[in-house]
């Protein structure tokens, strides 16, 4: 096994903290800004509501664009999946 | 195969030819035929070498920095951490890869924008961040891609043998002797492979710089202003990246790592 000093473990742990702090702290503060009451995005976020999300909901565009998104994600995957299967055969 | 031929191709073929075709300048109708203006003033006029250098320099510390956190990380999931651990962290590293790529990119803008998140956890000890800039472009651009340097290096270093690192310690050699001498030689070819993904979409991507860099321009930024105002100068331009990603390549290949991605 590979053997390490105290110091190096925890040099490595410390580093993997922080990249997962910084993988997830921009992921956090996205998901938690769509919970903001203010119209302009920013922290801390002033008073918690889902009025964003009801709108998403409600809002037409968005709801056709959710849909078209679903389409063209669908049709790309089969189109993907055949032609990656017969390179494959090939 | 007639597929993939006349989808990449020919349509990589048709960018090129456009490249030689000209431009009225005071109607901006393109006509097809053949000059190499487009390709003198990509490679003469410098504003556009200074953003091709920038756009080089961009993609080459992302990679840096990537490399650099990726072995760390790969030597700890792979020999220290417990399977659990290992596991979780497996998870965590490919969970933001089904994040969208524009989400993420948007997340980053608010963490780092005037009143975001950076620059309110960091108030408390007096730093605050760049606003948006080169550093901030690279930092996105080291967001979206890390795990696409990550997963090769941490599956090299779990194909490292065991008995590997007994016989370097019977010889005497400390942990970091090990790392440095038997560790690096052999995730050299997956961390060549990683860069690979890195350095080409780093070098391809212009929304990180259009959302999180300011005024900052890369190659893409100038290829979008002008793929409706002047596509011959736009395909002559985006020969640049292609050249760089070819010579990337050629270094690659000689390295012989290319063989085993």
């Amino acid at each position: 096994m590979l053997r390490l000093s105290r110091l190096t473990k925890a040099i490595l742990i410390a580093i993997v903290g922080f990249l997962l702090i910084f993988m997830y702290t921009p992921l956090f503060v996205l998901i938690l800004n769509s919970f903001n009451e203010s119209q302009i995005s920013g922290w801390p976020i002033e008073s918690f509501s889902t009025k964003w999300w009801v709108f998403a909901k409600d809002y037409q565009p968005i709801r056709d664009a959710l849909l078209n998104s679903v389409l063209v994600a669908t049709g790309a995957m089969i189109i993907a999946s055949i032609l990656g299967t017969l390179f494959a055969l090939l | 195969m007639t597929w993939i031929v006349g989808v990449y191709i020919v349509s990589l073929f048709l960018l090129l030819i456009t490249a030689f075709w000209n431009v009225d300048p005071f109607t901006s109708l393109v006509s097809p035929g053949f000059n190499l203006e487009n390709f003198k003033m990509v490679l003469t006029v410098p504003a556009y070498i200074a953003t091709s250098i920038r756009t080089l320099l961009i993609a080459l510390a992302v990679t840096a920095i990537c490399i650099f956190f990726a072995v760390p990380l790969g030597i700890y999931m792979a020999k220290i951490a417990k399977p659990w651990v290992r596991n979780l962290l497996a998870v965590a590293i490919t969970l933001p890869l089904w994040a969208g790529y524009l989400v993420k990119i948007i997340a980053m803008r608010l963490v780092f924008t005037e009143e975001g998140f950076f620059n309110w956890a960091m108030a408390p000890f007096g730093i605050r961040g760049p606003g948006f800039s080169i550093p901030i472009v690279i930092l996105t651009l080291t967001y979206l891609w890390f795990p696409y340097m990550a997963l090769p290096v941490y599956t090299a270093i779990r194909q490292i043998p065991p008995n590997l690192f007994d016989a370097s310690s019977d010889m005497g050699a400390k942990g970091f002797t090990t790392i440095y001498r038997v560790v690096f030689p052999l995730i050299t070819p997956a961390v060549i492979a990683g860069s690979v993904f890195t350095f080409s979409l780093s070098l391809g991507d212009y929304l990180a710089a259009r959302f999180t860099g300011g005024a900052t321009q890369m190659i893409g930024s100038i290829i979008a202003q002008n793929i409706n105002l002047n596509p011959p100068v736009a395909a002559a331009y985006s020969m640049i990246p292609i050249f760089f990603i070819v010579i990337y390549l050629m270094v690659a290949r000689r390295t012989g790592s290319l063989e085993r991605m």
